[in-house]
């Protein structure tokens, strides 16, 4: 198996790393989102493990949660109640939309053998203003961590995990490099797999796998391809359906701006006068979810991702009720067609139930853009 | 201007509150006048600190409430359309919906273009949800014109709020006065000490009313006490007296003292949580027809003049707003929603709750299952939780409502022994 394989196995089945490591004798801690730093989690010794849901119909859940709320959510609360997350240490939340912020008070009152805990993070970023409220918060979250898994996070330990993690951010920000060239050497389906493989892994075995993958994808021999490029955006995907389909509709996805993949290792921490600054300065140096502002930083980097990208088409996959998203879509639909990038906005179930009218319409519009 | 000059809108059953709900109206045409006047319009929401903006006598369009308004008047469906096709979803709330819509018109029903003045800066917040900072954003890009997030904390902490979080929303509060000051407006620090001493003031008041509103039977109708409680953000600074929440008050005294009810034979005490049927709005006082009353109702914390009175100190004015806003039981995370509600559960005698899911909120659907758990393990009253969009009229479905408020109150009466 090549190292690209061994890492889209480990995507199709999120939990074995984390049962593996369990059974070892570690602990897990479960996350979402963006604004968990997972470098405190992994200097207390724990495995850090984002929360995904899979491509199933939500049971259980649905008494918690009404019909009308994100799909994403649901499903990751079904296969809590369900006992698939049973492996969860702990699970940490950030401050991020209306329906995560339940998910904290559902979760904490019907999930009781599983804490969680909430960084109440500001959503006005980009601003050091918010800079004692942010750090204080912080700190609170490592003293928390220090708690769940008995062990003191001392500086050095949250430095080589900063250390560690920036390795990991740096390999995959080549191995998108090379997504620059024209044709890629990577399908999109490829890089979605291989960064959720390596948000779920360990990071020592993932910068191991990912030299490999890089070794493996720079020595491909690579096939002509006559599609527009295209840059896939969103809230987050879990599974590569949609992905799929946009390239077997003839689509050429150069690159993605979602909460698994680029959004996740774009930026880099800094060096800072202690670990903690440094971590509050990556945190608040990065509004590339919806849930942030200012709003225009985030369509910004979009833009200048479809630039340096040379796409020329946008598709604006927008989960079923993700309310923070959907409220942007006509905002950054705006600013990239005034870019002369066509764009289509296209809100997706989280199962695979309507694909195929979801097929027809890109295929449709990617007929439109070659034309 | 009579209410019954205005198709659709109910007429109030108590005198006072008559004369608040044209007030709020008459407010309407203030904002064109004084943007003819040069003043800077603010597209801002209702559930902000409003003691800021009047302290700065800012001229503010409330967007979310002229939003409801839209539906009120039987225009949702125009101005939810109208979002639309700026490219909003149809799955987003369908009051920021319409505030979007009416915004971005190109033209406008006559009684909303004399509401409506184009906006010069906009004020965004992420409480009680992040509805209204995604939303005004339309705005902002509509017009070309600034924007001020700002941002609050959850409050995860209960009563005992840690200082880093109240001086960073004290921070937010003091950053939203320098914008508005750097666009024209003037701040003096002690007339928003007046303002916060007012608001405590009418807490007061409040509180008493709240005792009245408590008395068994029910002294005042459904859709008048939501009338009420919106008018100390909604009327204009001339109606926003004490004196006339003074006289609100004194009309229910007199009317409990005398033993009145709004409906005779009172025999079912209900809770409304969730967004009432704002397109029918009349459809509060339905269960009156079986002796059912609507004593408490959601809208009312929303509005901040629920509070306790002691939370506010005008000599630290910004911090008291902090304060309150943080403990605000609509501020996320749950355990403050849940202690209003179960409070006011037992303090108004609540026999069953009305809880509505409003299809396109982010906030309630993920509410429904917590609080009709902790109200009835507080004081046994069952929930009745139905799918009511009462927003987007062309979702709303009002015999099929009338079916399911006619059967929750019948398996209330049986229950009751009635």
């Amino acid at each position: 198996m090549t190292a690209v394989e061994t890492l889209a196995s480990i995507a199709r089945n999120p939990a074995q790393v984390a049962t593996e490591w369990k059974a070892n004798g570690g602990k897990v801690v479960g996350y979402r989102c963006l604004y968990v730093p997972e470098e405190v989690i992994w200097a207390a010794g724990m495995l850090p493990y984002p929360l995904y849901g899979t491509p199933e119909p939500v049971g259980l859940a649905d008494a918690y949660f009404q019909a009308c709320t994100c799909e994403f959510v649901r499903n990751v609360f079904d296969h809590a109640l369900s006992g698939r997350l049973a492996f969860l240490d702990g699970l940490v939340l950030s401050n991020t939309c209306d329906v995560v912020r339940r998910l904290y008070d559902i979760w904490s009152r019907h999930v009781e053998a599983t804490p969680v805990y909430l960084i109440n993070n500001p959503q006005k970023l980009l601003d050091e203003a918010n800079k004692d409220y942010f750090l204080e918060e912080l700190h609170r979250f490592r003293v928390h961590m220090e708690q769940l898994s008995g062990r003191e996070i001392t500086d050095e330990k949250l430095s080589d995990a900063i250390a560690l993690y920036n390795e990991t951010r740096t390999l995959l920000r080549e191995l998108y490099a090379l997504r620059e060239q024209d044709p890629p050497p990577l399908t999109g389906v490829e890089a979605l797999e291989i960064c959720t493989a390596v948000t779920l892994l360990p990071k020592e075995r993932a910068n191991a796998l990912l030299r490999e993958v890089l070794a493996e994808v720079k020595a491909r021999d690579v096939q002509e391809a006559d599609g527009p490029r295209i840059l896939v955006t969103g809230s987050l995907l879990d599974h590569a359906a949609l992905i799929r389909i946009v390239e077997e509709e003839g689509g050429v996805v150069v690159i993605d701006d979602l909460c698994n993949t680029s959004r996740y290792f774009w930026h880099q921490v800094e060096d800072a006068p202690d670990p903690m600054t440094a971590l509050y300065r990556f945190l608040n140096g990065r509004a590339l979810c919806a849930c942030m502002h200012p709003t225009e930083a985030r369509i910004d980097h979009i833009l200048a991702l479809a630039d340096t990208y040379e796409v020329e088409a946008a598709i604006d996959f927008n989960l079923k009720y993700c309310h923070p998203f959907l409220y942007e879509a006509p905002l950054l639909k705006a600013r990239l067609e005034a870019q002369d990038i066509p764009t289509t906005v296209l809100e997706v179930g989280h199962d695979l139930s309507g694909h195929g009218q979801l097929r027809t319409r890109i295929q449709a519009f990617i007929e439109m853009v070659e034309a | 201007m009579t209410t019954e000059e205005l198709p659709g809108i109910p007429l109030p059953d108590l005198k006072v509150v008559e004369e608040m709900q044209l007030g709020i109206i008459s407010r309407f045409g203030e904002v064109q006048q004084a943007k003819a006047d040069g003043k800077p319009v603010v597209w801002a929401s209702v559930v902000m600190p409003k003691e800021i903006f009047q302290a700065l006598d800012v001229n503010v369009i409330y967007g979310d409430m002229l939003g409801a308004y839209t539906s009120i008047y039987g225009l949702s469906a125009h101005y939810c359309e109208v979002a639309e096709q700026q490219g909003l979803s149809r799955d987003v709330c369908a009051v920021h919906r319409c505030a979007v819509g009416l915004a971005c018109a190109d033209e406008r029903d006559p009684i909303f273009d004399m509401a409506f003045a184009v906006p010069d800066l906009v004020v965004g917040s992420n409480f009680p949800c992040m509805s209204m900072s995604r939303s005004f954003l339309q705005v902002a890009d509509k017009y070309n014109i600034p924007y001020y997030f700002l941002d609050t904390p959850i409050n995860p902490w209960g009563k005992n709020l840690p200082d880093h979080a109240v001086r960073y929303f004290a921070d937010q509060l003091q950053g939203l006065i320098d914008f508005l000051v750097a666009h024209g407006h003037t701040y003096d620090r002690a007339k928003l000490s007046e303002e916060v001493a007012f608001t405590k003031a009418l807490n007061v008041i409040m509180e008493e009313v709240n005792t009245y509103k408590q008395a068994v039977p029910m002294p005042i109708k459904a859709y008048d006490n939501v009338i009420a409680s919106t008018a100390p953000i909604a009327l204009p600074k001339e109606y926003r007296t004490l004196d006339l929440f003074e006289r609100y008050r004194d009309e229910l005294k007199e009317r409990v003292e005398r033993g009145y009810g709004v409906v005779e034979n009172e025999r079912l005490r209900l809770m409304w949580i969730g967004m009432p049927p704002l397109c029918d709005f009349g459809l509060l006082n339905y269960p009156e027809r079986h002796g059912a009353v609507v004593v408490k109702s959601m809208l009312e914390y929303l509005t901040g003049f629920d509070m306790d009175p002691e939370t506010l100190d005008p000599s630290r004015p910004l911090e008291s707003l902090a304060r309150a806003q943080l403990v605000s039981p609509a501020n996320p995370t749950i355990e403050q929603t849940l202690d209003y509600f179960t409070k006011a559960a037992v303090d108004y005698q609540v026999d069953g709750v009305i809880n509505v899911v409003k299809r396109t909120c982010g906030v309630l659907p993920g509410m429904q299952r917590l609080t009709k758990e902790a109200i009835f393990e507080a004081t046994g009253a069952p929930s009745l939780v139905f799918d009511l969009d009462g927003v987007d009229s062309r979702e709303y479905d009002p015999e099929a409502t009338k079916a399911n408020l006619d059967s929750f109150v019948e398996t209330l009466l049986a229950r009751k022994g009635n």
